[in-house]
């Protein structure tokens, strides 16, 4: 069935990579998993599309620039809570010194743009939210292409869309073992692409 | 739950990884089909709960086709070579300069940028693992001076901030014309730093980046007083531990090598192997016996000299690989291509020095930097004038002479083996009657061979008998 659904054999966890300066792959995938995640905070702040861009690729940057200091000591704050101090901190400048606070819903907007602790842990929890579905997206477009097509849509109707086991496996044209460890094969890959990535391991807030 | 005795159990992380053959997992896939336990069982082994959960809410508000199509990801608005260049920029630097900046005192005059003690401070001029140097101006003494401020990270590090001032401490009692001279050492944790003399012409690593490598006599020249500087530094005790061309400043006028930062690699290390394990700054000039981990003397910085010498005589590093890792796994094991194959300008007297300063072996190098300052000080007088100095001999590498006694082992073992054989054949007349006597008819096909081979032998002697008197005559 899966052509090929070995996990990569490293499990150097991205961080690492990034620091290893020069390494493209492990730069490419950190872009691709944060860079929608920063735009859409942003966009969801009120920052126009050009201006979202922008403070994206600012955030980058400062990754960039200071991951060798990052402190992964896991008493200092995760990685993602750091990254999502960066974006929140730029978005705040961002209208500071732009002095245009966003029209629609201005009340809220500036008293949720207010520098305080329940402001700064709701950020973080949105953050972690758009993390956490970009992060998954990615790593199914990346194990998408690794399983045929009738075991992709077993995994992806039954497991995402929650439909009946049954139903799918008769639609599909097979048995409901197939359909089992279809979604299974695909699952098992899924999990190690993501886990590969993590910078830190989430604490699951339940279902 | 139940779990029946007859659950393929065992065999569904099989299943999972398809690793099973058809013939395995056909009778598996039937029981699969109503047993719901193993249905259970093969999800939990794909992966916990918690992961379908996760799966589950992350995924289900995609936009997706019928066919679980994936939304394309977004463009990249941001080039990742760009990111990449920026992480590279910063690779060495484990901090802001900012921090530094934050540091000093207010300046007097709007075009300074601050005051540590009684320097001003003027701009920025450097900026290394350890801290940023800034060109100063000593008020009192009315002279320009380096100021090295520490960064931060490793100021706010007990140990490393003591080691720092010790290590300084020790190397301002170096005394030499080719160290530079350090000023004053302030180890106050608020901002640890140092002030040294100003050294002009930038450092060795800029000029070669720049401008190439240098011709034989200077690459000799520049060396001699490195090694001087090192034969003081060692005198008293003092290791530098972190020789490399971006330690070795150049004077003004570029007539004068000055060595910097004695000792200050050890401070960084404390900070760098506590926080992440690893060692921080190039590894390309570490001796074999640093990277290892081990203890070193003075050798280990002849080593990191002859390093040196041959990225000055050559313009590369002898050990290079992609990463810190593939470096020092070349400095353990390989000797590096001679500097004479990749720059033939390289005479074989400078190539035998660096060979003995690479040697991995602390015991086989060159025995100190005062020996090689007397090597190089004797092949420096050869160079300016071959009429009036001999130049000096020196030992060639173990390598080198390893495989030197191979050949000179298998040539004597050749010579030894025609010798035995001519002085056979010189017999063979009385060797054959002897063996007439005594061997049976059924040896008789093998001494025929024998004899056929020592005639040929005696030929060749007989030839080569002819050739030398030709070359006599």
């Amino acid at each position: 069935m899966p052509p090929n659904n070995q996990a990569p054999p490293t499990r150097l966890s991205l961080i690492l990579r990034l620091r290893n300066s020069g390494d493209l792959r492990a730069w490419q995938e950190f872009t691709e998993i944060y860079q929608p995640v920063i735009n859409s905070l942003a966009r969801r702040r009120g920052l126009q599309e050009a201006d979202a861009d922008d403070l994206t690729q600012e955030v980058l940057t400062r990754v960039a620039g200071s991951i060798d200091t990052w402190d992964p000591n896991p008493e200092k704050g995760s990685f993602r809570a750091w990254l999502a101090t960066i974006t929140r901190n730029l978005v705040i400048q961002f209208f500071r010194e732009s002095n245009r606070w966003p029209v629609i819903g201005m009340d809220s907007q500036i008293g949720r743009l207010a520098d305080t602790d329940s402001d700064s842990s709701k950020h973080a929890q949105e953050f972690d939210l758009e993390r956490e579905r970009q992060l998954f997206l990615w790593a199914a477009r990346n194990v998408r292409s690794r399983f045929e097509p009738k075991t992709w849509q077993a995994f992806w109707r039954t497991a995402v869309e929650c439909e009946d086991v049954a139903s799918v496996a008769e639609r599909l044209g097979t048995t409901r073992a197939q359909v089992y460890v279809a979604r299974s094969r695909v699952m098992s890959l899924l999990k190690r692409t993501v886990e590969r990535t993590e910078f830190d391991p989430i604490v699951d807030r339940g279902a | 739950m139940m779990v029946h005795q007859s659950c393929p159990t065992d065999r569904l992380p099989f299943l999972i990884q398809d690793e099973l053959s058809p013939e395995e997992s056909g009778p598996i896939l039937t029981h699969l089909e109503a047993c719901s336990s193993c249905q259970s069982q093969l999800e939990a082994l794909a992966a916990e709960p918690a992961w379908w959960r996760r799966t589950t809410r992350s995924l289900s508000g995609m936009r997706v086709d019928g066919l679980g199509q994936l939304p394309e990801p977004e463009k990249p608005g941001c080039s990742v070579e760009a990111l990449l260049e920026v992480n590279s920029s910063h690779h060495s630097q484990l901090y802001s300069s900012k921090a530094v900046l934050a540091m000093l005192d207010p300046p007097i005059h709007p075009e300074m940028l601050g005051r540590i003690d009684e320097f001003d401070i003027e701009e920025q001029i450097g900026q290394g693992g350890m801290g940023i140097v800034f060109r100063g101006f000593d008020r009192s003494l009315n002279r320009p001076v380096a100021v090295k401020v520490m960064a931060p990270h490793l100021g706010a590090h007990g140990i490393a901030r003591k080691r720092f001032a010790r290590e300084a401490q020790a190397a301002a009692a170096v005394v030499h014309p080719h160290v530079v001279p350090i000023y004053r050492v302030s180890s106050v944790p608020e901002r640890p730093y140092i002030a040294m003399a100003l050294v002009g012409g930038g450092s060795l690593q800029d000029h070669i980046s720049h401008k190439g490598p240098l011709a034989t006599e200077a690459v000799v020249r520049v060396s001699v007083q490195i090694a001087e500087g090192l034969a003081a530094a060692h005198r008293q005790g003092l290791i530098h531990r972190d020789v490399k061309p971006a330690n070795i400043l150049l004077d003004q006028d570029l007539s004068r090598v000055l060595i910097t930062d004695f000792g200050m690699a050890r401070a960084i290390d404390d900070v760098a192997m506590t926080q992440s394990g690893c060692l921080a700054g190039t590894p390309h000039y570490m001796s074999p016996e640093q990277v290892a981990g081990g203890e070193i003397d003075c050798r280990s910085d002849l080593f990191s000299l002859g390093s040196v010498m041959y990225f000055v005589a050559t313009g590369r590093e002898p050990f290079r690989a992609e990463s810190p890792f593939g470096v020092i796994n070349k400095i353990t094991h390989e000797i590096p291509v001679s500097a004479r194959s990749l720059n033939a300008d390289v005479p074989e007297t400078l190539d035998r020095i660096i060979g003995r300063l690479l040697e991995k072996e602390p015991s086989d190098r060159i025995e100190s930097a005062d020996e090689l300052k007397q090597l190089l000080t004797e092949y420096l007088a050869h160079l300016q004038d071959p009429e009036r100095h001999a130049e000096p001999r020196v030992k060639a590498t173990r390598a080198a002479r390893t495989k030197v006694f191979k050949r000179i082992g298998w040539t004597l073992a050749a010579v030894g083996l025609i010798a035995v054989l001519s002085w056979a054949s010189f017999f063979a007349p009385a060797n054959r009657s002897e063996n007439r006597n005594h061997n049976n008819a059924g040896d008789h096909d093998m001494r025929e061979g024998k004899e056929h081979h020592q005639a040929e032998h005696h030929d060749e002697r007989r030839n080569a008998e002819h050739g030398d008197a030709d070359a006599h005559n």
